[in-house]
């Protein structure tokens, strides 16, 4: 498992010596309910941002390069990407839309622009929040998801 | 390379960290980790001391967590990433980490970081379960692992967990992270949550 953020052998050996009694065990405690899955409380703009930042990613264009198309700034698409909070202007949702060439209508509803009330949209939004990565370039299981969501977004219209 | 500690032996041993908990993993804890640690639950039961204090006492609150249905049910979600660490021919620890949950330290509220769901070491490891363990170093290999997918992540190192009362003191004490209390929705359970600066101070190379 390669990482550059992974410490060196001496870092390992010397917290295992620190920590060689100590309990690690993390998870429920012996008598405790089941937790709520962690999904339920995803709103739909979570969704919203995984669709732009697997959309870019799969389109290999930095979060700059994606804004200098959408003529957008970068910040606003960060913020999309990154914040379920932070509430896109209509311009960028449909220049979003556009570019993705998905209904306009239906990808207001994702970015929290347009009420849904649709049970089964949202259904599939959330289950396409579940998926969530940030590798630099996407899985086939990533890309499987993201393209069964944008099919999905079509048949809306 | 990983090494765990080998306690008998008292030198360290090459590991192996699997990039997902594989059959034979799920395997190896129902014919080799489950039998001891529901001896000792049913022992507590013959006794009438079931209780919490006593579970945690003896390190087996996780004989009831049911790894092999999470697993299977969780297998090809992308929210949920998981590692098994393998050692001296069997599967030595595990490790569910979620990468959907967001931070609820007011400092970092709903950034996005590593949520720590479910961490075991195999029961001849426990100290207080058995009179001669076997690996030291499991449990700290498998929490720094999610660290470092925080990093990758981009989360900066931030991890959040529901420590079991006998793991509190680590994670407060030498891990540093910040509790936010007792949390009623996870049987009350201490949740705490570490920083970028915490991760950066425990792990130092992280802080370019």
């Amino acid at each position: 498992m390669n990482s550059k953020h992974r410490p060196d052998r001496q870092w390992y050996a010397r917290m295992i010596q620190e920590t060689l009694d100590d309990d690690f065990i993390v998870g429920p405690a012996f008598d405790a309910k089941p937790k709520d899955a962690a999904t339920a409380e995803q709103p739909l703009t979570v969704a919203f941002g995984l669709l732009v930042r697997f959309s870019r990613r799969a389109k290999r264009l930095s979060v700059e390069e994606l804004a200098e198309k959408l003529s957008v700034e970068a910040d606003e698409l960060q913020h999309v990407e990154r914040d379920p909070e932070f509430r896109a202007r209509p311009r960028t949702i449909s220049k979003v839309a556009n570019f993705l060439d998905l209904p306009v209508g239906e990808v207001m509803k994702l970015a929290g622009a347009a009420v849904s009330n649709d049970a089964s949209f949202n259904a599939n939004a959330l289950k396409f929040a579940a998926h969530s990565d940030d590798m630099a370039a996407l899985s086939s299981a990533e890309q499987e998801a993201l393209k069964s969501f944008v099919r999905y977004l079509r048949n809306q219209e | 390379m990983l090494e765990l500690f080998n306690r008998r032996a008292r030198t360290m041993e090459p590991a192996e960290l699997v990039g997902r908990i594989e059959p034979e993993d799920v395997i190896s804890l129902e014919q080799r980790w489950l039998p001891p640690m529901r001896a000792k639950i049913e022992e507590l039961r013959k006794a009438g001391t079931l209780t919490r204090e006593e579970v945690t006492r003896w390190n087996v609150a996780d004989a009831h967590w049911e790894w092999p249905a999470k697993v299977r049910d969780r297998v090809g979600q992308l929210q949920w990433a998981s590692h098994a660490l393998r050692c001296g021919g069997d599967t030595q620890g595990l490790i569910f980490m979620n990468l959907v949950y967001k931070c609820r330290l007011p400092q970092q509220l709903k950034q996005h970081m590593v949520y720590v769901d479910l961490v075991s070491t195999a029961p001849w490891n426990r100290p207080r379960l058995v009179p001669n363990p076997m690996y030291g170093g499991v449990g700290m290999i498998l929490v720094t692992e999610a660290i470092i997918r925080s990093l990758d992540e981009g989360f900066e190192g931030r991890i959040g967990l529901h420590s079991l009362p006998g793991a509190e003191s680590l994670y407060r004490e030498k891990f540093k992270m910040d509790c936010l209390g007792p949390d009623p929705a996870c049987g009350n359970l201490l949740y705490f949550e570490m920083t970028p600066q915490q991760a950066a101070a425990l792990l130092p190379s992280t802080a370019s």
